[in-house]
């Protein structure tokens, strides 16, 4: 009862040593999918990392696929140390505009991972479709105990409509849980950690006892509260089913906004029976002495929590970390790192101070598209800082980013003329074997709903319909 | 990004209107006849628009390739036009602009209207409005914000606001997203936790089992204890055993009433009491069955749950004692379950063997002891919080039973979290989460929390809803909105919180609905402190202020630019807002005035650090009439600026925005921005210039002139709004401009001057952008004719601030809800 199923404040940030010293990789997930022979299959992990205003064309794409890699472009070039796990797309064009071209940057964002426009009739709210990550959350999710993951370095924007009419989230949102529940990005590394860290102890119900009758004492055996369920799960579930009442009688707009809810606490329920059960199985294997032994992977990956100011690439660092001891951890298989939105920032790291958006209008000037350069080509350094980790992180064989679809791209082509075609779009990471990496492909053959839908399939995630304007899976990922 | 809001008068972005079209309009804005017919109006399009469309339009509008797909052919009758709002509304701002018909070009002649043709077209356009249906508008439910969520909070439950800063932030107003997602669900669990832990202090534990109601592993034989069970009796090897909640860590004293049968041998008949099986104290029980005896351990337990047993030490008569070195090590005692120091032997008994594994024996004796009760007293509760105590409206007693009062206390913090009576199926719901902890030997003070931590997730509490949840009336129907549901909306919109007692009382006794109470209750919210929530809420948004705290800029260029700084530009923003609406005062105050507020870091920018010296914010008479109004405002100068200059457009942008209420079309994607077009021959020309030549661009100007002369006229101000003589290039600031209608400036306080002249306008947007942030929505239809009924009458009263908001508390929209199934 005091203590909660999530993390207690009060022990919390006490360091991972502790809170994953459990064998709790193999006792979750990983359990699904059992290898003839022992052993266990590694899932596959779906990330994303996302950029703003496109890029500078040509310094992003290599002069020569012949040549390549062995000279890369300027701006690709911190991804050498890992390039022969990087798969780079040329020509991936996203969802046309109109009638949004006045709103460039709201689409930018809210198609990446959509490749759908809002709703032109529902513009002042949040009207478009669920996002791919989301599509891969609900099936992928099922194994976890967060079914996805969403941070960025900034806070989603207010209320209010703006270019376009369109309503001010879509500036700031790309992942969408339904057509109509824009989700928000977390953005505080030691927020993250302690949701993720949630203390894994429950509290048991009782059985037997005075008030318990021997019914209910039979039903559940009487052992020592192994099965039980938390209060809090008890409680929530009484709070839904009354809800549930609630929303026969409101009117048919509210049972919209009731659906959203009920389907919140259902998905919080289901989080604490996640933990249960992780608790349960790991206290098992730790009795058992079995567990550990039998996947061979590399400790926790070591993740200090910074305190006070962050300069934007720590910031961007520490929470792409938490997303791949996520990974790692398997609390969840599918996460966004929002690194940068369009709202007017410059970086601070570099040696000029124009914003972003106001050279990303860069008239084709050599000065500017130089700086251009230089704000992708730091973006594209604290990726492959990502890459890197993923790769050194050992499981099943082979390493997480083996494991892993991890793109990394921006919602423009380029920022100058607001363009929406040649998406500058990088994946890294084998998928379990089913992308093939080490490549560069000038000319793909599919747009963006294309390359959602690839992925996905990929990931194992089953798509009666391919993403957003797509029409099939994107041949070139393997 | 552009300035964000929306006009409704015609749909965002669609429009161009240039400030001269908009000085046209005003003379229709008021005095309409609100009975407008629809036979009337199609009897115009016949007469009047037909013929203009004729002669203007259809050239280019024909049914043969109608440029941009508009065909305005097929409105061959006034019934088919009226179908078809919309369309007219872009062609109204189109027209309006003298964006449509285009201008003559060499080679292409067009006819122009006259400005009367003109006018006449924008007139009936505005007109259809009327045609709207009187509707309120959905009567949705609609999340707390928050703000509001941890306002509510505070007042609800007396703690800091601050417990709700790890749920994401957000804000009312138009385009509010009240979807609640599972991250959101989660944030309000935990902070529910977090605020009932510290409130509700455990109360002391006493509770008492009979042996009867212990479950029990005898002989290998488990057996659940019965509700109505009596006596247990332990023959031989066993142990008896329930779950035991501690609700605090301290020193627990656990009391056996006991007897003994065969009590044969050396040594009496030893129960060892054991917390998950760690031994903590051991009682040795003498007493005949006729006669038992009550047996007492103390030990200190940490707080928690774990099973409570007492274990049959030597179920053996034997002759000869066992020496004590024979006995088993007993096993290290977990923390916090430490046997009492106070007694010395107390951890030396252990059993050779688990309980119940052991098989019965058929030789020696055995021994019985009879359980009669165990019962178990916790250390004195702490002292109550004042939270709590507010609480626990109703205690257990004998006259009361734990659930009534647990009813009680339901009913009393459900009435006020859910800010209307609940239902009685919400208390039943309630009761059976008490019940829920009750059924686990919680203490009665913690199955109350689990009960109002229940509430502090329900949408009762979550959500803003109609009075009782329920709705009646048919679909389409239009239903007054409930007491209750009144007052919230009320409090929410002035104090971001609950009613109080006085609103909640006044919706009790239903007297809230008549307007003149609405309108006395609007005065004393806005009197109250707490309304500086309305700055918070619409204020900042509506300058732009909301932005300072993260607003970025080039730190080597403006190092004055501290957190200090940001804070003071916040307040000056809030203080003027505050005064204009406490003291009711004029909305075209908030254009132009001769006073402000500032302490002596905002003083610095100001270059009035002299004057006003110390870290409080001071209302200061300002004799410089280049300040003053929010127009000039370092906070929004500064937050319309790019990080290392100045941007004339984006102010420009924003005072037709934000303070004339015209949204300035976003550019068209392909058309280059400032100096794109040709880099060569932009070479020696100062900022001024090189905006000039863009909107030399004939894709430019129709925007750009509308908004490039107000911009300008701000540019003596520098990023942080300090007043500059010379451009970032060492030129002198040339703030000369005219604004359409040959009105010409030269100074920043000529130019706030000629826009207060436009007031009207002021008026008319500010209660349009206050009306949506009231309603929680886009306004469409029928709201056109609210705001335009509200704009008039706020004119007619000397632009009082406080008219505008007694007028949205007692609008049509704010009072009824169309009910949709």
């Amino acid at each position: 009862m005091r203590k909660n199923w999530l993390i207690d404040r009060r022990t919390a940030l006490k360091g991972l040593g502790v809170a994953l010293a459990l064998p709790l990789l193999e006792t979750m997930g990983w359990a699904e999918t059992p290898k003839a022979g022992g052993g266990y299959k590694a899932p596959i992990r779906l990330g994303w990392m996302y950029m703003a205003c496109g890029v500078s064309q040509k310094h992003f794409w290599p002069a020569d696929a012949k040549t390549w890699p062995t000279t890369l472009s300027p701006t690709l070039e911190p991804l050498r140390p890992v390039i022969d796990q990087i798969l780079l797309l040329d020509g991936v064009n996203n969802v046309e505009r109109a009638p949004f071209d006045g709103a460039a940057h709201a689409i930018e964002l809210s198609t990446w991972l959509t490749a759908t426009k809002p709703n032109a009739e529902k513009r002042d709210t949040v009207n478009i479709a669920q996002s791919a990550d989301q599509i891969a959350a609900s099936h992928l999710g099922l194994y976890t105990v967060l079914p996805s993951l969403e941070l960025g370095t900034r806070k989603n924007e207010h209320a209010g409509t703006g270019q376009e009419g369109l309503n001010n989230r879509y500036y700031t949102t790309g992942n969408y849980r339904t057509a109509t529940q824009p989700l928000p990005v977390e953005v505080n590394p030691a927020e993250v950690y302690k949701r993720l860290f949630a203390s894994r102890q429950s509290t048991p119900q009782k059985q037997g006892g005075p008030t318990v009758d021997a019914k209910q004492f039979a039903r559940t055996g009487g052992d020592d509260g192994d099965n039980g369920t938390s209060l809090d799960r008890s409680m929530l579930d009484l709070v839904r089913e009354s809800a549930g009442n609630l929303r026969k009688r409101v009117s048919a707009d509210d049972q919209h906004q009731l659906d959203d809810y009920l389907d919140s606490v259902r998905s919080l329920e289901k989080r604490v029976v996640m933990i249960e059960r992780q608790q349960a199985e790991t206290a098992k294997m730790q009795a058992s002495g079995k567990g550990a032994a039998q996947v061979q992977r590399s400790p926790p990956l070591d993740v200090k929590i910074p305190t006070g100011e962050l300069k934007w690439s720590d910031h961007v660092k520490v929470l792409g970390d938490l997303m791949i001891l996520a990974f790692q951890a398997d609390i969840t298989r599918v996460g966004t790192l929002i690194a940068s939105m369009n709202h007017g920032m410059h970086y601070k790291e570099l040696p000029f101070s124009e914003s972003h958006h106001d050279l990303s209008h860069h008239e084709n000037k050599a000065e500017k598209l130089d700086k251009i350069a230089q704000i992708d080509r730091f973006n594209i350094e604290q990726f492959s800082y990502l890459v890197s980790r993923m790769k050194s992180l050992k499981e099943a064989g082979g390493t997480l980013l083996d494991n892993t679809i991890f793109t990394w791209g921006s919602g423009l082509g380029d920022g100058h003329n607001h363009a929406w075609t040649r998406l500058p779009t990088i994946i890294a990471g084998g998928g379990g074997g089913t992308i093939r990496t080490g490549r560069y492909v000038p000319k793909v053959t599919g747009n963006q709903g294309d390359l959602l839908t690839g992925i996905l399939t990929r990931a194992g995630v089953p798509m009666p319909k391919p993403v957003g304007f797509g029409t099939k899976m994107l041949a070139e990922l393997s | 990004m552009m300035p964000r809001a929306s006009s409704f008068l015609v749909r965002p972005n669609r429009v161009r209107l240039s400030v001269v079209a908009l000085a046209l309009l005003m003379p229709f804005a008021a005095g309409l006849a609100s009975g407008v017919e629809p036979s009337q109006l199609a009897k115009e399009f016949d007469s009047q628009i037909k013929p203009f469309l004729g002669t203007y339009c259809l050239d280019c509008h024909g049914s043969k390739k109608p440029k941009g797909d508009l065909d305005l052919t097929v409105f061959t009758s006034g019934t088919s036009a009226l179908a078809k709002i919309d369309i007219w509304k872009d062609a109204a701002g189109r027209v309006h602009a003298q964006d449509m018909p285009p201008a003559p070009k060499p080679g292409k002649e067009t006819k122009q209207p006259s400005e009367a043709e003109r006018t006449q077209f924008i007139a009936w356009v505005r007109n259809l409005k009327h045609l709207a249906p009187k509707d309120p508008g959905r009567g949705t439910i609609r999340r707390l914000s928050q703000v509001e969520y941890a306002n509510t909070l505070r007042d609800l439950l007396g703690v800091d606001r601050k417990v709700a800063d790890q749920v994401p932030q957000d804000a009312v107003g138009e385009g509010f997203s009240s979807s609640i997602s599972p991250l959101l669900m989660e944030k309000y669990l935990l902070v529910a936790d977090e605020i009932l832990d510290q409130a509700i202090v455990p109360d002391r534990l006493t509770i008492a089992w009979n042996g009867g109601q212990l479950d029990a592993m005898i002989g290998g034989k488990a057996e659940a204890g019965k509700a109505d069970g009596v006596e247990r009796r332990i023959t031989g090897a066993g142990e008896v055993s329930t779950l035991l909640s501690t609700p605090v860590d301290g020193t627990y004293t656990i009391k056996v009433r006991a007897a003994t049968e065969k009590n044969g041998g050396k040594e009496p008949t030893k129960l060892a009491v054991r917390i998950d099986g760690q031994v903590v104290g051991e009682i040795k029980v003498t007493a005949p069955t006729k006669t038992p005896a009550t047996y007492t351990v103390t030990c200190k337990l940490s707080a928690g749950k774990a099973k409570l047993s007492l274990l049959m030490v030597n179920p053996f008569i034997q002759v000869e004692a066992e020496p004590d070195t024979k006995r088993p090590a007993v096993p290290p005692a977990k923390p916090g379950a430490k046997p009492d120091a106070a007694k010395p032997d107390a951890a030396k008994p252990e059993a050779k063997a688990e309980a119940g594994k052991e098989p019965a024996a058929s030789g020696p004796e055995l021994r019985t002891a009879v359980i009669e009760l165990l019962e178990v007293v916790g250390p004195p509760a702490a002292r109550q919080s004042d939270i709590q105590r507010k609480l626990f409206v109703a205690t257990p007693s004998k006259d009361l039973s734990k659930r009534d009062a647990a009813k009680k206390i339901a009913e009393s913090f459900a009435r006020r979290a859910y800010r209307r009576p609940p239902t009685s199926d919400e208390i039943d719901t309630l009761l059976k989460v008490f019940d829920l902890a009750d059924r686990q030997d919680e203490v009665f003070s913690a199955s109350v929390k689990l009960m109002l931590k229940a509430v502090l997730v329900s949408p009762g509490f979550l959500y803003l809803t109609p009075d009782d949840g329920s709705i009646s009336g048919k679909d389409g129907s239009i239903v007054a909105i409930g007491d209750h549901q009144l007052a919230s909306r009320l409090s929410y919109l002035f104090w971001s919180t609950m009613p109080d007692d006085e609103l909640s009382a006044l919706a009790d006794a239903k007297k809230l609905r008549d307007p003149a109470v609405i309108a006395e209750q609007v005065r004393r919210l806005i009197k109250d402190p707490r309304s500086r929530a309305v700055f918070a809420g619409f204020g900042a948004p509506w300058l732009n202020l909301d932005r300072i705290d993260d607003l970025s800029v080039d730190e080597k260029k403006f190092p004055q630019l501290t957190k200090e700084l940001r804070a003071a530009m916040y307040e000056e923003g809030a203080m003027l807002f505050d005064t204009i609406l406490r003291e009711n005062r004029s909305m075209a105050e908030f254009i132009d005035n001769d006073y402000t507020f500032m302490n002596n870091t905002l003083a610095r920018i100001y270059g009035m650090d002299d004057a006003v010296k110390g870290n409080q914010m001071t209302r200061v008479t300002l004799s410089d009439r280049n300040r003053g109004g929010v127009m000039t405002m370092p906070g929004v100068l500064a937050v319309t600026s790019l990080p290392n200059r100045t941007s004339p457009v984006k102010r420009g942008a924003w005072v037709l925005d934000r303070v004339l209420g015209q949204k300035p079309p976003t550019p068209p994607a392909n058309v280059p921005e400032l100096e794109q077009q040709d880099a060569n021959a932009s070479i020696g020309l100062n900022l001024r210039q090189r905006t000039e030549r863009h909107r030399a661009d004939p894709a430019c100007m129709s925007c750009h002139q509308a908004i490039d002369p107000i911009g300008f006229g701000l540019e003596n101000f520098d990023v942080l709004g300090r007043w500059r003589d010379r451009d970032d290039t060492g030129a002198p600031v040339d703030a000369v401009g005219e604004l359409p209608g040959k009105q010409r400036f030269s100074t920043p306080g000529d130019l706030k001057r000629l826009i207060s002249a436009k007031k009207d306008d002021f008026c008319r947007s500010l209660v349009q952008r206050i009306l949506a942030y009231t309603l929680c929505r886009t306004l469409t239809g029928y709201d056109e004719v609210v705001a335009d009924e509200i704009a008039d009458a706020v004119a007619k009263d000397g632009y009082q601030f406080q008219t505008v908001w007694v007028k949205i508390a007692t609008s049509y929209p704010f009072l009824n809800r169309r009910i949709s199934r």
